[in-house]
């Protein structure tokens, strides 16, 4: 048995690799000489005529026209084929590299919408694919590490782990079409063909990108291919690049981290306000002593009656007194109320306040369906002047149905008084507004979340 | 969304703001329309309240709806 010496076993021993040489073919439609540099390539456009040219095949084979040359200048590449490109590798190193490719894919049928694609050869460290949408570069790489789950149809910021344990977030999915393409590929590239593409972004806050495609392959196989990459700084690619001219972004990434958080300090935020709406509501219902609580038979309201008497403990107090019909039914009451300092307004007593309500409330139902409107009880406010004894005249008239007038009344009357009592309406309202924007920020995120394509 | 988050902000700190101080100090209550009070005729004692009141002062339910 024959073995290598040791010293051919160490790392970085043995032979070293071959020179790289570049492929020459010669165009079999114009005859022009075309340099082949990754050994991987199935197709070459020739840089002369244009003529998709197979390399695969046992014989040069024309496909057909890759459109005409002059045409990539109305594709705004950065890159001409053969330009260099310098990458910092993982490792920190900066390697040469050299555009073998460029590849133009537009979405919706449209220019406006165009992904520059650059396919980066370099003999000894592999390729890589560089890319840019509207001033915003990525650079990656093939990986074999698969995602856990269907990445399709998945809603923005939705987990999740690829086969290597890390984590993701998704970014956006759609498809697109190849325009353009001049150069060297590993794969018979056609104009038409279509790439669905979902991206997914580090959750760790790296920058870093995780892509899966799928395109449409010969024998009508889908092949699914992944990436591994990062973003890129415009400034990256223009040193990269040597290239100061490359233009700036036209807008900017979404940081989906940042935009989810900031959602969530909003419903956080809704939620306390919320929350000391909703405190506020529950202090102002039980808010306030009943300082009287008196029913009135249907014939004491007509012509007038004198409550009990009842305490306000402080000056400018604020009375709440309801008035409640409890067995109102289509019908509708009046009622004059004043309220009386001292025990009896005709021995002394003085009516500082007059007011008056106007009770109704009718039901029925109508095709099938009940309707009611109006209400049995109503609230008068008013601040007592002082504190001290208090007492209500009340009179009231009340009728049935369309009657437009009444002499007397035909319903009994409860009387409450709260004295300290504080209106319901302001909370409520709150409680309402906050409800309102945490709803709204519900639909904004779902909205947000929403698949851009699926 | 920065944009937002002062919209939503400004809305429900200011709404918040104004409910609790509406509530706090009693907003929507008006004070005694009569604070030094009327003085009601002896002489009449027993005649009621409103119909005194009403036939001076005018308006309110004087007799029904």
């Amino acid at each position: 048995m024959v073995t290598a010496p040791p010293e051919q076993m160490a790392p970085g021993a043995g032979r070293p690799r071959p020179p790289h040489v570049p492929k020459k073919v010669d165009c079999p439609n114009c005859g022009s000489r075309l340099e082949i540099r990754d050994e991987a390539s199935r197709l070459v456009v020739c840089v002369s005529c244009g003529s998709r040219i197979e390399l695969s095949a046992a014989e040069l084979k024309v496909l057909g026209q890759a459109g005409d040359a002059a045409d990539a200048d109305g594709w705004r590449f950065d890159f001409e084929i053969g330009d260099s490109y310098r990458h910092r590798m993982d490792d920190g190193t900066i390697y040469r590299f050299e555009v073998a490719a460029r590849m133009a894919y537009i979405e919706d049928g449209s220019r406006a919408w165009t992904t520059r694609m650059y396919l980066l050869y370099h003999p000894s460290r592999g390729s890589l694919w560089l890319s840019e949408y509207e001033g915003l570069w990525d650079v990656s790489r093939g990986t074999h590490v698969m995602p856990k789950r269907d990445v399709w149809g998945l809603t923005k910021a939705q987990p999740v782990e690829t086969h290597d344990g890390r984590q993701w977030h998704f970014v956006e999915s759609g498809t697109y079409e190849l325009a353009y393409v001049d150069g060297a590929l590993p794969w018979v590239a056609e104009v038409g063909d279509m790439v669905r593409y979902a991206e997914l972004l580090a959750a760790d806050g790296s920058g870093e990108t995780f892509e899966v495609e799928a395109a449409a392959r010969e024998g009508g196989d889908q092949e699914l291919e992944f990436g591994h990459g990062r973003r890129l700084d415009v400034e990256e690619v223009r040193r990269g690049a040597r290239k100061p001219e490359i233009r700036d972004p036209v807008g900017r990434r979404e940081d989906l981290g940042k935009v989810k958080r900031g959602y969530a300090k909003m419903a956080r935020w809704a939620a306390i306000f919320l929350g000391v709406n909703f405190l506020l509501l529950v202090y102002a219902l039980f808010a306030g002593d009943k300082v009287l609580e008196q029913r009135f038979a249907a014939s004491d309201l007509t012509p007038e009656v004198l409550s009990q008497p009842f305490a306000v403990s402080d000056d400018g107090n604020a009375l709440e007194i309801r008035l409640e019909v409890p067995n109102l039914s289509n019908a509708w009451m009046y009622v004059d109320v004043a309220l009386v300092s001292g025990d009896d307004p005709f021995a002394g007593g003085k009516v500082v306040h007059v007011d008056e309500a106007g009770i109704e409330y009718y039901h029925g139902s109508s095709g099938g369906e009940s309707w009611s409107e109006g209400s049995r009880d109503q609230s008068l406010w008013v601040r007592a002047p002082e504190a001290g004894t208090y007492r209500l005249v009340l009179r009231a008239v009340s009728n049935y149905g369309n009657a437009p007038n009444a002499e007397a009344s035909a319903h009994p009357l409860t009387i409450e008084v709260i004295d300290g009592a504080h209106r319901r309406v302001f909370p409520l309202f709150g409680v309402l507004l906050c409800l309102g924007g945490l709803a709204w920020v519900g639909f904004s995120y779902a909205a947000w979340k929403s698949p851009s394509e699926d | 969304m920065i944009f937002k988050r002062i919209l939503l902000g400004f809305l429900l700190g200011g709404g918040t703001l104004v409910a609790s101080a509406a509530t706090l100090l009693g907003a929507g209550v008006s004070p005694a329309a009569e604070p030094q009070g009327i003085s009601l005729r002896q002489e009449t004692p027993r005649a009621g309240f409103f119909q005194t009141y009403r036939s001076h002062r005018g308006g309110g339910l004087r007799g029904g709806k």
